[in-house]
């Protein structure tokens, strides 16, 4: 595209800006869309700015209804006294019994 | 002995040229300057060696490069060409960037605004040179300073142009700590650079998880062709501040920006190869990305100084130039050029208000351009 603008001499031309030549039977007119393009650009960050300094205003309310919450803590449940692990009981007493034996084959009281 | 010189006509050496060889050259230097220099290493070593192998011959009948369908090299490009990659990126950019300096003090984001200012400019330029529509907006965006968004818009509206669009963005933004300053002392009087501004005001954690969801709406609605960029971003940065997806938010900005920095870089130096490259275009998008740049930084300190005629509390015109997305060097610039004058004055968080937002304002402008010159894209 660039070559035949070249060939066609319209290259370094101000006719480029204000009317391209066509592609796909369109022209675009870069004047309109460089204006064009700052002002959408323009309105979209300044209505984030304008959000953004309306955002204590909105967040007071925000906070009347939802207010905010705690730290997060993960929730566990506590375990009941009764539900102890049965295994550990024996493990315990069969311990205490085989030292108890051994105490008892080492002549102790 | 028939066989041996069949083989050797298969081989690089008996088909390479001397513009390949030069295109080699070239890669070593950028591969120089990101070690040697650390000229953005990150993007430019996959580049550099990626122009080493994108500049081997390709042998007929053999599918190896990256323009030869159903190579590795053209599924790896897959990503430029289709433009998954850059949106990948702007996630873990969105993941890693803290937008609190720009909550605290909003009116700066028109600094970010102005700054875009560049890309527009340059469009004209180059569409007064004699690019095609669809090139000079490809070759405008080079002037919002971010590269996945130079990709992205070259992928889609001048995918020939890719190579040098891409070298020069990268380029360029390596270069923000030659090109800004002296715009910013040329553009600025001492009295202006010595400016103090007010500590910014606290953000609360509600603040910044809002703050995504409504900005990319604002984005989107106005521009829609931003939906991917814009929507990667704050995606990355809700996903940070969230407070609930930690892993997540750690592999966008680590792994997976890694990863997808890796492909792309090195997937980009394949595509440019010395046919595409080595022209007079190039040369021209260089000379325009290096104006680009200055104009881009002129518009952001102008437009601080026009803001300053309506203010009680002053803007240090300085923080205007960060409006230049190149995060966070061009905060930087500003906060060293800042303290040449006065070693006390600490810019550098005022600076990147304006500077996280030419980041969105470059996104917003890469899809105004793109629905606007899509249509004027040549069929094939």
């Amino acid at each position: 595209m660039k070559e035949a603008a070249k060939q066609a001499g319209q290259a370094f031309n101000w006719q480029n800006v204000i009317e391209s030549a066509p592609v796909n039977d369109v022209s675009v007119n870069g004047l309109s869309l460089a204006l064009t393009g700052m002002v959408i650009v323009f309105v979209a960050l300044t209505s984030i700015a304008i959000f953004i300094a309306c955002m204590p205003s909105i967040l007071k309310v925000v906070n009347e209804i939802l207010p905010p919450a705690g730290p997060h803590i993960p929730h566990r449940k506590a375990k009941p006294a009764s539900a102890q692990p049965a295994t550990t009981d024996d493990d315990t007493q069969l311990a205490v019994a085989i030292a108890t034996a051994y105490h008892k084959s080492q002549g102790g009281a | 002995m028939e066989i041996l010189q069949g083989f050797w006509e298969t081989t690089g050496v008996a088909n390479i040229a001397g513009l390949n060889l030069i295109m080699m050259l070239i890669g070593m230097v950028f591969i120089g300057l990101a070690i040697r220099k650390d000229y953005e290493p990150l993007l430019l070593l996959p580049i550099g060696f990626g122009v080493i192998v994108g500049n081997i011959p390709p042998i007929e009948g053999m599918t190896i490069g990256v323009y030869d369908e159903g190579s590795v090299l053209s599924y790896i490009y897959f990503g430029v060409k289709e433009g998954i990659f850059p949106p990948l990126i702007f996630l873990g950019i969105g993941a890693m960037t803290d937008f609190t300096a720009m909550l605290s003090n909003p009116k700066l984001i028109l600094l970010g605004a102005a700054a875009q200012l560049g890309i527009f400019v340059t469009l004209l330029g180059a569409l007064y040179i004699g690019f095609a529509p669809n090139e000079a907006g490809a070759i405008g965006i080079i002037g919002g300073a971010d590269g996945p968004t130079a990709i992205f818009l070259s992928a889609k509206l001048a995918p020939d142009l890719l190579g040098p669009i891409a070298i020069a963005a990268y380029s360029y933004m390596a270069l923000v700590p030659v090109i800004q300053p002296p715009v910013m002392r040329l553009l600025t009087t001492r009295k202006e650079r010595l400016i103090r501004m007010a500590p910014p005001r606290p953000v609360s954690q509600r603040q910044k998880i809002i703050f995504p969801v409504v900005a990319f709406l604002i984005c989107a609605l106005l521009a829609p062709g931003a939906v991917t960029l814009v929507g990667m971003l704050f995606l990355g940065n809700l996903l940070k501040e969230s407070g609930v997806t930690e892993r997540l938010a750690e592999t966008a900005r680590n792994a997976l920006i890694d990863i997808v920095t890796i492909l792309l870089g090195f997937s980009v130096g394949c595509s440019t190869q010395a046919q595409t490259f080595l022209t007079p275009e190039s040369v021209q998008i260089f000379v325009l990305g290096a104006a680009s740049f200055a104009i881009a930084t002129a518009c952001g300190l102008l437009g601080a100084k026009f803001m300053n005629l309506f203010l009680k509390e002053k803007i240090n015109p300085l923080v205007g130039a960060a409006g230049v997305s190149a995060v966070p060097d061009s905060a930087r610039v500003v906060q060293q050029v800042g303290q040449k004058e006065d070693p006390h004055n600490f810019l550098l968080m005022h600076a990147m208000a304006p500077n996280v937002a030419g980041v969105i304002g470059s996104a917003v402008a890469a899809g105004v351009l793109w629905s606007v010159l899509l249509p004027l894209v040549p069929t094939p």
